[in-house]
């Protein structure tokens, strides 16, 4: 070989050497995962979500996610059930928080404690309402992601037509007592507009009304029932009083109709989810705004709702590992900013709210930024069973159904369900 | 004789007055469904809307994947009453004109899957489909009802009247089972074909039951779940085009109904009268 | 001879071979079900694990204590009956009243006959919004009446009559068009003599319409009895999908439905669906005892 072409020979060896994939690189390349989300329908969540998933996978070369889209929560907690017994469960999920106990209790979740510690998660700057429901016997198996709390919504302009103060919102059910019947509308013996209407039938608004009068649904261990205590009677019989005696209150099952009874001028005031800010938003024709649920004893309680993010335990190290990073990722505070402004939902870090993606959502929609506070200063987590549905929710909800939508006794009703509950709870 | 007159006018003034009060819901639905927004929730209820918002339609239609859902449908129901025919009128033919061990063995089994409430068969399917890995596929909406014991029980009927000399000349002529039956009883019982036909499309349609079991995504699903699905849905749906989806999820089978009234009437009749 | 045998050779061959596509899916979609209910009836399985625990009758044995079982009963009960005995009756009024010539007959009896034709899902969106409390068809007639309204569909107490109420209006118009082929079959030569005896038309309804029609009677009592205690649509939609105001409107097959997919209680739910095959063996059993006694044969 000439003196000529031997540097030239060593150089090409030496580069390829160096770039030459070794069959261990060839094999590495990004380790795929992936994650399953409950949506049900395209639109502005999928687009944010695909836009979040597509700029961590252009941010990371060792990574990829493929986000699976499963539905709503039922059929997302079926579709899960059902991989985790044929042994191929995603490596991350998006996961309704009630359901988050089942599965930690069944061991097929990873405890991200250790995980959160390596990372110096920063849970100081995680809204404390958010964090309740995702610990199960002292560990912490969830993130939170998708998260909204009850609101109360108020018509300004039916206020004004009443007679009352334009933005004067009743902070305790006393004072809605009071100015109630003002707002009620009657057409001969037609009621044309409800003081306040809601979903109260159900366990996701009843359980805020119950730590807002001291009490609470369930033990905090969910094991036992204490629905039937004094606090709670007394939120139920509020309620009835509200809706029977008094007659300004509409109890409304039919939790959809309840935002278009609100747009269409049928209730000067409901409770429902915050998440319909945006519908309202698009829709009412009146000046309106949010404000805390009128409170008990306690003080006003928004209960948080939506769903976290948790890692499935069956699954390599390696990809566990990615699936960590990808949450982590996700749940920075630019991140949960931007799906918070593109999504409606809560952002879970408190310091998403200085984050200049949402300081200027919040300048074009200032109602949006008054949700956000009350969800975050009045959230309160819900409820840790194993089980809430049948454990829970199938004898407490016919109860308050029975007394607010029947003639039932509010104590005896209660006790009756809180004796089933704890039954199924001690099994 | 003016009695009997005066008894008919009443009678038919009877009619009339009934007919009107169980049309009312539909003309409810009608009403509601060309309603603006605003006028919905008046009172009292207006019946005729200062406007006729026609676009109602176009907006519920496009709300939910309503072009989808009808797909679905019309497959799905071609499917099973085409299957239906099929299997039914073999199985027809071999009970009317056919000698074979244990035919009233298996004629009584047929007889009582007929009366069989179904109930009892959701979750072993459910389950067959989800070991086959079927679900939420057009096998799933089809497949549980490939076979009829009422279709077999309605053109068997049909056939055992058809006289045996047709069939004795054309076997004379050479022809074998499978000629016979279509060349020579499924014409002749095409009355029976055509009824039991428009009931099995009807049922068919209308279901809602078992599409809700099986069907997990947005994109499989019927017009009557999807109709249902809308009235779920978190968005909120107004009533107007609530209605509105209604009427276009009925328009098919209605239009259908309106066509072969007769048929449908007499195929619900003949079913009373066997008893 | 050979000829001959072969020939059926081949009809038994033919026979089979046209039945197989016929039997292969009732026996899978059908009779293996039957068989595989009765046995998922015997075991706890929450239908995604692979193991399923058998408990023998326990399942069957926890009916007796199940409270909810019994409102649901109740709730089926009383459904049935109301809905079967109007509904009937209704469709007999209307058939006796279709029964002539007249005007426009194919277009009022089409108007009769249309619920059956619309989707249950449609209906019962309809009457959904029939039923508002508020701003609903039926309380403003009522007060249009002067006549006091209800909560329907939002009260514990009057849920249930809300359905009733609407599976009348629904399946008066198919009770109608059987019990109309039922009338024309009733000779008018039977008419005619009672008439020339001076008969009027309350004793030609009660001694000759009535009687003549009892097999019909029978046999539409008996079918209706066994659609309406299977009711699932209805209920489903128009409670959306809670089974009523504190389990009101729930029924029998609802309750089936609520076990088996949302409780995923699938030993459970198996016993109520061998329930609800006893009740309507029960039921086709009495058809026939009843047939035999009762109904007027000329």
């Amino acid at each position: 070989m000439s003196r000529r072409t031997l540097p030239a020979v060593l150089l090409v060896l030496v580069a390829g050497l160096t770039f030459w994939p070794t069959p261990a690189t060839a094999q590495r390349g990004p380790v795929a995962i992936t994650v399953w989300f409950p949506l049900p329908t395209g639109g502005p969540l999928k687009e944010a979500m695909d836009d979040l998933v597509g700029r961590f996978n252009g941010a990371r070369t060792d990574i990829k996610v493929s986000l699976e889209l499963t539905g709503d929560y039922w059929q997302n907690y079926q579709k899960l059930q059902t991989a985790i017994v044929a042994g191929n469960p995603p490596d991350a999920a998006m996961m309704e928080l009630m359901q988050i106990p089942e599965f930690a209790g069944a061991g097929v979740l990873v405890p991200l404690d250790d995980l959160a510690r390596q990372a110096d998660f920063n849970f100081g700057d995680v809204a404390k309402a958010l964090l309740g429901n995702s610990y199960w016997n002292g560990k912490l198996y969830a993130i939170p992601w998708q998260r909204s709390t009850t609101m109360m919504y108020y018509n300004i302009d039916a206020f004004k037509q009443a007679g009352l103060p334009e933005f004067s919102p009743p902070p305790t059910w006393d004072e809605l007592r009071r100015i109630g019947p003002k707002l009620v509308v009657r057409q001969g013996d037609q009621v044309m507009r409800y003081a306040i209407e809601g979903n109260f039938n159900h366990d996701w608004l009843f359980e805020g009304l119950v730590y807002s009068f001291g009490g609470k649904v369930v033990s905090d261990d969910g094991k036992k029932a204490l629905f039937n205590e004094a606090p709670a009677v007394r939120a139920l019989t509020t309620l009835r009083d509200l809706a029977k005696k008094d007659r300004i209150l509409y109890v409304n099952p039919n939790f959809a109709q309840i935002v278009e009874n609100f747009v269409a001028g049928r209730s000067a005031m409901i409770v429902h989810s915050s998440f319909a800010l945006a519908l309202i938003t698009n829709n009412a024709r009146f000046r309106w705004s949010v404000a805390p649920i009128p409170g008990g004893p306690a003080g006003p309680v928004h209960n948080a709702g939506g769903g976290n993010f948790v890692l499935f335990a069956r699954t390599t190290p390696e990809r566990q590992r990615a699936a960590w990073e990808f949450i982590k990722w996700m749940t920075s505070p630019a991140n949960t900013a931007f799906y918070s402004m593109r999504s409606g939902y809560l952002p879970v870090r408190t310091s998403a709210m200085t984050n200049p993606v949402l300081t200027d959502y919040f300048r074009k929609y200032p109602m949006a930024k008054k949700s956000i506070e009350i969800s975050l200063q009045y959230g309160r987590g819900r409820m840790v069973v194993q089980n809430v549905e049948k454990g829970v929710r199938q004898f407490l909800v016919p109860a308050l159904e029975a007394v607010l939508l029947g003639n039932a006794d509010p104590q005896q009703a209660l006790n009756d369900a809180a004796a089933k509950a704890n039954a199924e709870l001690g099994k | 004789m003016t009695s009997r007159a005066a008894g008919r006018a009443a009678a038919y003034t009877a009619v009339v007055g009934l007919a009107i009060v169980f049309f009312l819901p539909f003309l409810w639905m009608f009403s509601t469904a060309v309603k603006p927004d605003a006028e919905i929730f008046t009172y009292p209820p207006r019946w005729i809307p200062s406007v006729w918002k026609l676009g109602n339609f176009t907006a519920a239609w496009t709300k939910a994947p309503f072009s989808r859902f009808f797909l679905n449908s019309v497959l799905v129901t071609a499917a099973i009453t085409t299957l239906q025919l099929v299997t039914g009128s073999l199985a027809a033919y071999a009970f009317a004109r056919l000698r074979f061990p244990g035919k009233s063995l298996l004629f009584l089994a047929y007889l009582s899957i007929m009366m069989l409430p179904s109930q009892v068969t959701l979750i072993p399917n459910f389950v067959t489909l989800r070991r086959l890995g079927l679900l939420n596929t057009y096998w799933a909406l089809i497949l549980p009802f490939t076979a009829t014991g009422f279709g077999t029980f309605l053109i068997r009927q049909h056939f055992l009247s058809i006289p045996q000399d047709l069939f004795d000349a054309a076997t004379v002529d050479g022809a074998g089972h499978l000629r016979m039956l279509w060349a020579i009883a499924l014409p002749l019982a095409r009355p029976a074909l055509a009824t039991f036909g428009l009931l099995t499309t009807m049922w068919h349609w209308n279901d809602f039951f078992w599409p809700l079991l099986v069907t997990s995504s947005i994109e499989m699903r019927t017009m009557p779940l999807g109709l249902v699905v809308f009235t779920h849905s978190e968005q909120g749906t107004s009533w107007n085009l609530l209605m509105a989806a209604g009427i276009l999820t009925a328009l098919p089978i209605v239009v259908l109904f309106l066509v072969a009234q007769r048929y449908f009437v007499q195929g619900i009749a003949r079913v009373g009268i066997k008893g | 001879m050979t000829t001959s045998r072969r020939s059926r050779l081949r009809e038994i061959l033919t026979a089979y071979a046209f039945l197989l596509p016929s039997l292969v899916p009732l026996a899978v979609f059908t009779l293996y079900p039957l068989a595989n209910s009765g046995y998922l009836s015997l075991v706890k399985w929450n239908l995604l694990s692979p193991t399923k625990q058998f408990v023998g009758a326990a399942n069957y044995a926890a009916m007796p204590r199940d409270a909810v079982l019994h409102q649901v009963s109740t709730n089926t009960a009383l459904y049935t009956v109301v809905v079967v005995l109007g509904g009937v009756l209704l469709g007999f009024v209307l058939a006796l009243l279709l029964n002539r010539p007249m005007w426009l007959r194919a277009l009022w009896r089409g108007i009769f006959f249309l619920p059956t034709v619309v989707p249950m899902a449609v209906l019962s969106a309809v009457w959904l919004w029939i039923y508002d409390p508020g701003f609903g068809l039926m309380n403003y007639a009522l007060r249009w009446l002067g006549l006091p309204t209800s909560q329907w569909l939002h009260s514990a107490t009057s849920a249930l009559w809300a359905i009733i109420l609407m599976m009348i209006w629904q399946t008066a118009g198919y009770n109608m068009v059987i019990l109309l082929a039922g009338l024309q079959n009733v000779p008018e030569e039977l008419y005619e003599a009672a008439r020339l005896d001076g008969a009027g038309p309350p004793a030609l309804l009660w001694r000759i319409t009535v009687p003549m029609l009892s097999p019909t009677f029978l046999f539409l009592i008996i079918v209706s009895a066994i659609q309406a205690f299977r009711v699932f649509d209805p209920i489903f939609v128009m409670s959306l999908g809670t089974g009523g105001p504190a389990n009101s409107t729930a029924t029998l097959v609802f309750y089936l439905y609520r076990q088996a997919f949302m409780f995923f209680e699938v030993g459970y739910a198996s016993a109520i669906a061998y329930l609800i095959v006893g009740i309507a063996v029960l039921f086709t059993l009495l058809q026939l005892w009843l047939g035999k006694r009762w109904v007027v044969y000329d």
